[in-house]
Formats: C-alpha cells, structure tokens, sequence
C-alpha cells in the first residue's frame, strides 16, 4: 500500500441549495486502502460521495485525486480517469436480466465478453442467474450485480455507498470480503457506511462524519471503540 | 370483334390507371408494442395478503404476453395458469430461496434467449413462445385437440381438421420495414369446422393496433355465442345480436336489479372495446364482461357479526387471536372474461437532411475577397448548381490560412497562459494540488 493519497478532500462544502450539508471536510484514503466513512443517517456521507464523484460540485474547498484538483470534472470524466461509485439502493435495471444489466457496463468501452468475466468468476451465482430479470434477484444477488458491473471497468478507486443496506449479516460479510479482496489488488476503497461492524472488519482506516463535518480518524480499532460516543455528539 | 378486343384491353390495363403509385415507405426510428390476452382471468384485491404488488393475486387461465420495442428487444411469455408477474418471475424472492422458479411458464427473449420455448403437456395443451428480431409471440392453449377428418369419397375437399378449443389465446407483435403491429386474442369454448369454414364461438375477444410512424390505426371486436359462416358472422356483442339484418339489442338488466346487486358489492359491466388512437400510437382494450364482487360491501350487508362473535368467543385466546385477522380479509374479487389488449406505437427515422449552401453566384475567375471585379451572374436556368463537394475542399486562399494560424496560435498562447494564471494574476485551479483536468487512476 502506497502511502500517497489517492483521494484528498481539504476544506470541503457543499449544499443542496441554500442548505449546507457538508461543512468543511477533510479526509483523506491512502492509495490502495479501504477508508470506511461512518455516520448516522443524515450526516452528509452520501452527498461527500457526490462531491467526489462529480455528481455535486463543492462550494468550496479542494477535492483531489490522485495529487489533481478535479472540483470543477465531470462525473463522465471522473468515471473514465477509474473512478467507480456504486450508489445506494443498487441501482440494476430490474426489467432487464444479469446479462443485459452487465452488458451495459461494456458501453463504456471495455469488452462485454471480459465483463461477463469478470463478473460470473467473481461471482458464480451471477452466472447460474445469467437470464434472470435483475428485479427478481435477492437484494444479496442484486448488490453483487452492482459490484459486478462497477468492478467490470477497471477501477482505481471504488465509492461504496451503504453496502449493507437491507442485507442479511451473511450476505454483507460475504460482499465485505469482496471489497476486501479488491484492495488487496490495488483498488483504493471508500466504502461509506451507517452500520459499522462490517466496513470496520475489512477497513485500514476509518473516519466518522456527523453534521457534515468529519469528528474522528483513525484506525478501525481506534474509531470502534469510540464509535458510541462519537455518534452521540463526540464533535470536538 | 375489334370492340370486344378493345374492351378486353382496356380490362386487362385499367388497374394499372387506377392503381395509385405505391407510398414511400418510412424507415422507422423508434417503436414499442405491447400484447397481451387472457380467456380468463381473476384478480383479488386484498391489502393484507403479503405481495407487494397489485393486484396481491391475479389468476389468469391460458395467458399469453408478447412484448417487443427498438433495439430490437424483445421479450415473450406464456402460461396456462399465470399467477401475475410477482408470482411468474418474483417467486424467488417471496420464497426467499433463488432457486425457485415459477414452473407453469414459457418464456423466449430477444436477443438474450431463449429465442424459442415450448411446454406441451398433452396434445392440444401447452404453452409455446418465441422471440426474433422480427417480433415476438406467445400462445397458450388448453385442451384444443386436432382430429384429422377423413372427407367423404369423391367430394374434392382436402382433408380438414375439427378444432375444438376450451381457452386459448395469442399475442403478437411483428415488425415490418415502414410499420408494427401488434394482436391478440383471446377465446373461450370455439369450435371450428372444415378449416374454418364453419366456426362457432362461445367467446372471443380480438384487438389489432399498427403504427407506421405518422399514423396508428386501432380495431377491436368482441363476440360471444356466435356463429360464422363462410365468412359471415353472426354475432352477439356489445352492441347486441348482429346479422345481415341488422342489430337487434340485447335485452337490458333493469336498473332496479342493478342497484340492488351493487348494494352487495356485485357489479356486472357488459362487454366493451375500447379504442384510442393518438398520432402514430393506438392502444386497444376488448373486454367481455367484467363481473366485481367486493366482499367487504356483502360482509356489512349481511352482518354476520352476530353469528360470528359467539362462536369465536368460544376459541381459546390463542386460537381466537390468530383466526381474527383471517376474519378480517375482506377480498374483491374481479372476474374478467375473454380480455384482450394491444399498444402499438413508432415514431419514423432521424433523417439529416443536408442543407444545400447557397449557389456560387460568382464565376470562379472573379469571385472571392481577391477582387477582381468580376460580374456577378446567376446560373443559368437548367444547368445544374455547384455545391459543396464531398471530397476535399476548395483551397480558401491566404486570408483564411491566416486567420486560421493567428488562431492557432491564440489559443496556444491561452493554453500557456492558463499554466501560469495563478502566478499572473493571483487565481488558478487550485493553490494546493496540481493543475485542473483528471488524471488517469489506473496509470498512477
């Protein structure tokens, strides 16, 4: 693991309108690495993930990637540079089947045979569903069609948002160790999520946002110790 | 003899003078078909039955569905018994297990596959669809033997067929070059003799709509108790008994007996065919009849409380507890007999069609900036108009190659410029990291 940065928000705000969510953010995820952004809901997590992504332009500060002021880039060109989100709720299209779900992946240039790939050895039960409609798959099954989609392009850094959301505890261990085995490849990952234990057992590091503003850093043992105090107004 | 020759002529000739000159087709664009029949179908409204779909269950006897739309995409299922699509294809899921699968079902796609699937369960009875890039199909049908008829010697009728059909229905899409259309039916109870020479049908319910991209065109029918000969149908139908004679209508339901029904939740709507056509979509529903009963009106009309309380008092608490909500289901049932339904709808092909530049007025010798002072003269009628060549360009001269330089290099000296804007001017992308633009990730 490189220790250099590959994501670096300084000083960043960001509002929906006149609503300020974000309220001045710093955080860092060291190349390579698994940052696991936690909060309670309403914190601000999702909206810094659309700030890193493009999706929501900051009203202020710097959003650095890869050591290059990108405020003012494209989600698009975001994307192509290798930067991935998996957003929250999954986003397959359920009237489509795994396939053409995975297929949509190669319109962004790669290959649709090395899409299919990547995502049946990845996930073999991807491949046994390869007809299925996306909408009559578990929510397990549908968050791997996600993760098999986002992981067919190649990415350097990976946004999670809310992996675990209405999952089975197995099921989430199950994709956790995913992500786990990604980082090991390379891939940086900010994983952004509101229950903790799962993001904790395969993170490197961890912040904790509450009011838009990041109230503690550290190590995964560090911040689940004071994770209780922290969400219940720990704000220095 | 030369008249009659004349005449023979001119027979033989006129179609081509009255025949108009075929349409030119329109290539189409863009297009979505939708068809969809069922003889039979139940559905039950119950918001405490636990499927999150509505109707909470739909039962649907020799089902079929074709769908098909620009890609071309397509998609086909049939089903002798169909239980609606959170049953058909969310099975998994309201079981919990993903290995589940709704077994009473054929389904073909386009172009993910299966382009072809057949369930026959005894002759006559099963459930086939199909899907190409030329449309899609589905038919379901129960118990409809074929049994070859042997014609009496010496009358020269080639060996026909009696069908008998109990429920059966088809769905249809298809896509031409300049048009789609899609149909469906649905019959119930149809017997057709001599190849369809004779037919007699309990029910049918039958829909067509097209579209070629500027215009939809919309038909429905719907018949019950008929019965057709060589062609000529005699019906009984929404609008009443039908025959050459006329329409007779149907005798009505006197309204007192109406009311009364619908005290008890029981609705009875005759059969309709409903037709719309917008522009170039058309959409066509034919329903039969439609028979509502809400038991939730008939549970208060007959206060079945009094009969009911004492003997749930009777139950002990558990037992009483978990019969209660049972109780408490107070379904309506829908009863639609013979339902068909079609969408259809294109729109025609992006055509960009080249704008002409303006003619050359000029001769070449003197037209242009370089002077010269020639004569302006337009083309002379009948000869053909210079336009812009698809090959290479016309050399535009020095003042263009000038221009074009100087902007050149404009924007290499902005591009210069804008590396050093922070140092000049005190601004700039960022005074912390690297200069704007996105770097590529997977080479760092």
């Amino acid at each position: 693991m490189r220790n250099d940065p590959i994501l670096e928000l300084l000083d960043v705000h960001a509002a929906y309108g006149r609503i300020e969510v974000l309220h001045g953010v710093d955080l860092t995820v060291p190349r390579g690495s698994v940052m696991a952004l936690l909060g309670p809901n309403g914190a601000g997590k999702s909206t810094l993930l659309k700030v890193v992504s493009g999706q929501l332009r900051a009203t202020s500060g710097h959003v650095h990637l890869g050591g290059t002021h990108v405020n003012d880039a494209s989600p698009d060109a975001l994307a192509r540079a290798g930067l991935c989100t998996i957003p929250e709720g999954r986003s397959v299209f359920p009237n489509l089947t795994v396939t053409e779900n995975l297929r949509l992946a190669a319109y962004g240039g790669v290959p649709a045979a090395h899409v299919y790939d990547v995502a049946f050895s990845r996930f073999p039960r991807l491949g046994e569903r390869s007809n299925q409609l996306a909408g009559s798959l578990s929510g397990g099954e549908q968050q791997m069609l996600a993760m098999a989609r986002a992981l067919a392009t190649n990415p350097a850094l990976l946004l999670v948002d809310e992996l675990s959301m209405g999952l089975a505890p197995l099921i989430v261990k199950e994709l956790y160790e995913v992500v786990a085995a990604l980082a090991e490849e390379g891939v940086s990952v900010l994983v952004v999520e509101q229950f903790a234990d799962a993001a904790l057992a395969v993170a490197d590091r961890a912040a904790v946002l509450v009011h838009g503003k990041v109230v503690a850093t550290g190590g995964p043992d560090e911040i689940a110790a004071d994770l209780t105090h922290l969400y219940l107004g720990g704000a220095p | 003899m030369k008249l009659a020759r004349t005449v023979v002529a001119l027979a033989v000739a006129s179609p081509f003078f009255v025949l108009p000159a075929p349409a030119q087709a329109v290539e189409l664009g863009g297009y979505e078909l939708k068809a969809e029949a069922a003889p039979i179908a139940m559905h039950i409204y119950e918001k405490l039955i636990p499927i999150p779909a509505e109707p909470q269950l739909e039962v649907d006897m020799s089902f079929s569905r074709a769908n098909f739309s620009t890609g071309p995409t397509g998609r086909s299922v049939s089903s002798l018994f169909w239980l609606g699509d959170a049953v058909g294809y969310g099975l998994p899921e309201l079981l919990k297990n993903p290995d589940a699968k709704y077994p009473i079902k054929v389904d073909a796609a386009h172009p993910s596959g299966p382009k072809d699937g057949k369930q026959e369960l005894v002759p006559g009875t099963g459930m086939v669809s199909h899907a190409d890039e030329k449309g899609t199909i589905a038919t379901s049908s129960i118990a409809k033997p074929q049994l070859p008829l042997t014609p009496p010697a010496g009358i020269p009728i080639p060996p026909m067929l009696i069908a008998v059909e109990a429920f059966s229905s088809e769905s249809k899409t298809v896509v031409t070059a300049d048009k789609v259309t899609s149909s469906a039916y649905a019959t119930a109870g149809s017997i057709s003799l001599l190849g369809g020479l004779v037919q007699i049908h309990g029910l049918r319910s039958e829909c067509t709509a097209t579209s070629d991209g500027s215009k939809g065109t919309a038909s429905g029918k719907y018949s019950w108790g008929s019965i057709t000969v060589a062609g000529q149908t005699f019906a009984a139908t929404d609008a009443g008994v039908q025959s050459p004679l006329g329409v007779t209508p149907l005798p009505k339901m006197p309204d007192s007996v109406v009311r009364r029904l619908a005290d008890f939740g029981l609705t009875i709507t005759p059969p309709t065919v409903e037709q719309k056509v917008e522009g170039a979509a058309a959409k066509v529903l034919s329903r039969g009849m439609t028979i509502t009963l809400d038991t939730s009106v008939m549970k208060s009309k007959l206060s079945l409380s009094w009969l009911l309380d004492p003997l749930m008092a009777l139950l002990p608490k558990e037992l009483r507890n978990q019969v209660t909500p049972w109780l408490d289901l107070a379904p309506k049932f829908v009863f639609m007999l013979g339902t068909s339904a079609v969408e259809a709808t294109a729109v025609p092909a992006f055509t960009d069609t080249p704008i002409a530049p303006p003619a050359d007025t000029g001769s070449g010798s003197s037209g242009g900036s370089s002077g010269g002072g020639g004569d302006i003269t337009p083309a002379p009628t009948g000869e053909p108009v210079p336009v812009a060549s698809a090959g290479w360009p016309v050399f535009p001269g020095v003042p263009f190659w000038l221009v074009l330089v100087g902007l050149a290099m404009a924007a290499a000296v902005a591009g210069g410029l804008k590396k050093f804007a922070a140092l000049m001017f005190g601004a700039g992308g960022c005074d912390l990291g690297a200069a704007n633009g996105v770097p590529n990730l997977r080479e760092q």
